[in-house]
Formats: structure tokens, sequence, C-alpha cells
């Protein structure tokens, strides 16, 4: 196998490029899904025989947890990829992942509280889904928080890759979670062995925004990765030229 | 005119159901808000962020001499 | 790999595998602090500490539900369709409190075995469906039997 296309996406003036030409490949569909989903969820999806409209809620609630999960998962893996293979890309991409990935787990939380107030009776319980997720917070807000406090790029990639590398543990945990202990959280609906135990009609609003969600993760942390790369460059050559270009291209 | 008032009240009435949420609307739709909002917030803060990274380098390049 | 990028590969794997041993013995070791509630077995066996506030878990037995007129003071029992533990209660119940679903109650055994509860919240499965499909499948024109004790509502014990 090559790594040439490896080592290509590690060069910076190649990936803030490529980058902002399929960004935009992400944005637009995931406006359009964000809108399908919300008319199928909100309007389309019929009401539920136990929690009657209050279960609309699963469709902002799920994909936000989801995609806190995916956004830490890429955001552990690009940092180990930027610790061994000293990357700097890999880290700015992590770097990119963590303020989003930060929003995704509060909207998780607030939303699940939301939603636990008229179900269980409760706005918050100490429940192991809940505290794996509020755990997930920290590791966020730790990494972005250690990156802070040490001034030099270099050694904060460093010191904070390490930080995200410990937190990958968490992540099976959360998921988990329902299964290895008593909850009060419910069990998966949708991710599991023995398929959906939710009804078609309300299933696809959910996997569209779970889509939508998907799509917007990816063009947000290309926008901020590319922030983030000029950043770190300002002043190089390349960012230079990268400039000339750009302005050109919208003179034209 | 009578059959527009009728139907006009029955979509009003159809409206308030929608809006009601079968009386869950204190939560569902602050519970959209959060979520909706979050999506903007973050988009507009990544928008903000490139364009001040460009403006950033862009000033860099111009202390140095050479304007792109 | 340069033997420099497959030692510093080596040093992540190994961060992650300790981490997570590590974790694993502590959630293994506090076994009894991570889990939410415990089910009306482990009750009857005794793995919950005479006289300690715990939470109670499991399915509100169909039938079983008494409520006083006067008071707000309701009765019924919890199962996991192997055990039964009587429960009481005196405040408001939330409004997804049903026979046949999910409750958890906190509180402490008295010592006529009743488990007094201080709270009850509802616990919600993961099964989603219009109320037609419930209506057709009370008539058993389907093969999902929801009126089954399905293993799934009780959070499966491993």
């Amino acid at each position: 196998m090559s790594w040439a296309w490896f080592h290509r996406f590690g060069s910076p003036p190649y990936f803030y490029w490529v980058a902002g030409k399929i960004a935009p490949w992400f944005g637009w569909p995931s406006l359009v899904l964000l809108l399908i989903g919300l008319y199928g969820g909100l309007v389309l999806a019929p009401v539920d025989y136990f929690q009657s409209d209050a279960y609309r809620i699963i469709y902002v609630h799920v994909p936000a947890s989801w995609l806190a999960l995916l956004t830490y998962s890429t955001m552990a893996i690009s940092a180990a990829i930027g610790l061994i293979w000293r990357i700097k890309i890999a880290h700015a991409v992590a770097v990119a992942c963590a303020g989003v990935g930060a929003g995704f787990t509060i909207v998780s939380l607030a939303t699940g509280m939301i939603w636990g107030k008229p179900t269980w009776g409760a706005w918050w319980a100490w429940d192991p889904r809940i505290v794996s997720q509020l755990f997930l917070l920290f590791f966020f807000a730790g990494y972005t928080g250690l990156r802070a406090a040490i001034d030099d790029t270099d050694r904060a990639d460093r010191a904070s890759a390490v930080l995200a590398i410990v937190g990958i543990v968490n992540v099976p945990i959360v998921r988990y979670s329902v299964d290895w202990w008593n909850s009060l959280h419910q069990a998966p609906s949708v991710m599991r062995a023995d398929g959906p135990t939710i009804s078609w009609s309300m299933l696809w609003p959910l996997l569209t925004m779970a889509l939508a969600y998907t799509f917007y993760f990816g063009w947000i942390m290309l926008v901020r990765a590319r922030a983030e790369v000029l950043r770190r460059d300002r002043g190089s050559n390349w960012v230079r030229e990268a400039l000339t270009n750009e302005a050109a291209g919208a003179r034209s | 005119m009578q059959e527009f008032w009728n139907q006009m009240h029955e979509f009003l009435k159809l409206m308030q159901e929608f809006f009601s949420m079968s009386g869950y609307a204190p939560f569902v739709w602050p519970a959209y808000a959060i979520a909706l909002g979050a999506l903007l917030w973050y988009a507009w803060q990544a928008r903000r962020q490139l364009d001040n990274a460009r403006e950033e380098a862009r000033r860099k390049v111009a202390m140095r001499g050479d304007n792109p | 790999m340069t033997p420099n990028r497959r030692k510093r590969l080596y040093l992540v794997l190994g961060i992650v595998a300790g981490v997570a041993i590590a974790g694993g013995l502590a959630l293994q070791a506090f076994r009894n602090n991570v889990t939410f509630f415990f089910d009306p077995t482990q009750v009857v066996a005794g793995e919950v500490a005479e006289g300690k506030r715990f939470r109670l878990g499991g399915m509100v037995k169909a039938g079983s539900v008494q409520r006083t007129s006067g008071s707000l003071e309701t009765r019924f029992v919890v199962t996991d369709f192997k055990h039964d533990v009587s429960v009481r209660f005196d405040k408001v119940l939330p409004d997804l409190f049903k026979e046949n679903s999910g409750v958890v109650a906190h509180g402490r055994i008295d010592a006529a075995g009743v488990f007094v509860a201080d709270e009850v919240l509802a616990k919600h499965d993961e099964n989603y469906m219009p109320p037609e499909v419930t209506r057709s499948l009370k008539r058993g024109e389907s093969r999902l039997g929801m009126d089954e004790p399905s293993a799934s509502t009780q959070s499966a014990q491993p």
C-alpha cells in the first residue's frame, strides 16, 4: 500500500486547498438533510404510544450524542496520528474537533435533561450513561484547557494528544454503559444486534438527522481545521501564495 | 366568505395542536431551540475563526512588505 | 515505519491498554456504586446492606397498584419476573408511571420488609411505535409480544 496520499494530506498547503474545496460538499447537504429531518421528525412522524409527543426530543438528542462520540473518536485518533507520525495537520484536525465536540456533548446533556423531566420525572440522575457522558465533556474541556495553558504549539500538541488518547477509553464506556450496568437511561433503540426497536415511520427522520449532523461535523471540522492551519503557519510562504490565489479568485 | 373563515379556523386549530405538542411544548421546543441554536452558533463561530485567521495572516504578510 | 515511529506507536497502544485495564478494574471494584439500581433478585439475594438507602428498579407488576383514597399514598409491587418487592410511596408519581412498565424507586426497606420510597422515577424502554401498532399488537396480530416481560425492558442483567 502506498502512503503517498497520507503524506500529501500532511502538507499544509495541500490540506488547506483540498479542505476548502470539499467543505461545501458537506455543508450544503447537511442543511438540506437537516430541513428534511426536522420536517419528518416534527410533522410526519406519528406520536409514540408511551411518551406521546415528548419522544420527539429524540431527533435532536440522539444525533448530538452520536456526534459527541464520533467527534471525540476523530479527535483522539487524529491526535494519536499526530503524535506517532509527527504530522502537524493531524493535530490541527484534533484542535478543530475539540471545541465543536464539547458543544455536541453539552447539547446532548441539555436535551437529555429536558427529556428526562417529563418522562423519568427528574432533570438529572447519577446514571452510568449520564455520568460517562459528563466525563466526555470533561475530556473535551481538559484537552482545550491543557492547550490554553501551554504557549509552545508543539509541546501543547504532544501534551494534549496524550490526554485525548487516555480519554478514548471512555468512548466504549459511554456506548455500553446501558448494557453493562442497571441504568435509568433506556437501552439502545437503533444500534443493536437484533435490529432497531423503533418503528420505521419514526426511525427515518432520526437517521436523516444523524446524517445531517454527520455532514455538519464534516463541514465545521474542515472550516475550523483550515483556520487552525492558517493560524499556525501565518507568515509562511505558502500562506502568502494561498492568500494571493484566493484574492485573485475573488476578483475574477 | 363563511367558508374561508371556517377553513381559517380549522387551520389555526391544527397549528395550535401542532405547537402544543400534546402538552409537552415547554419541553420539546426548548430542546429544539438549544440544539439548533448550537448548530447555528458553532457554524457562525467557525466562519469567523477562518476570517480572523485570514485577516491575521494578511497582516503578517503585509508586515513583511509584499502585498498579496 | 521508522524505529522512532514504531516506538511511539507502541507507547500510544501501551497507554490505551494501561488506562483500559486500570479503568476496567476500578469499575469492577466499584460495581455496586456504578450501577444505578438493584433489581428484586439482587435485593432478595442480600446484595444490599441492611438498612441502607438504595435504588430499587424493575417493572411495576400488573394489577399491583393500590391507591389509598384521601391521600397520595400508593402501594405497588416491583418485579423482575423472578422476585417481587413491595413498595410504598406517598408523593406524586411521574406521568409515565404505569403498570407493566419500568420504574426506579429510591428509599430503604423498613422493619416489615416493605420498600419505603421517597423518590420514584419512571423508566421508559427502547421501544418506539405509533399507538395503532400497540393496539394491533394487543389484539395479537403481530409476532412482537409487547405484553411479554421482554428481556430488553429489564435492561438485561448480564
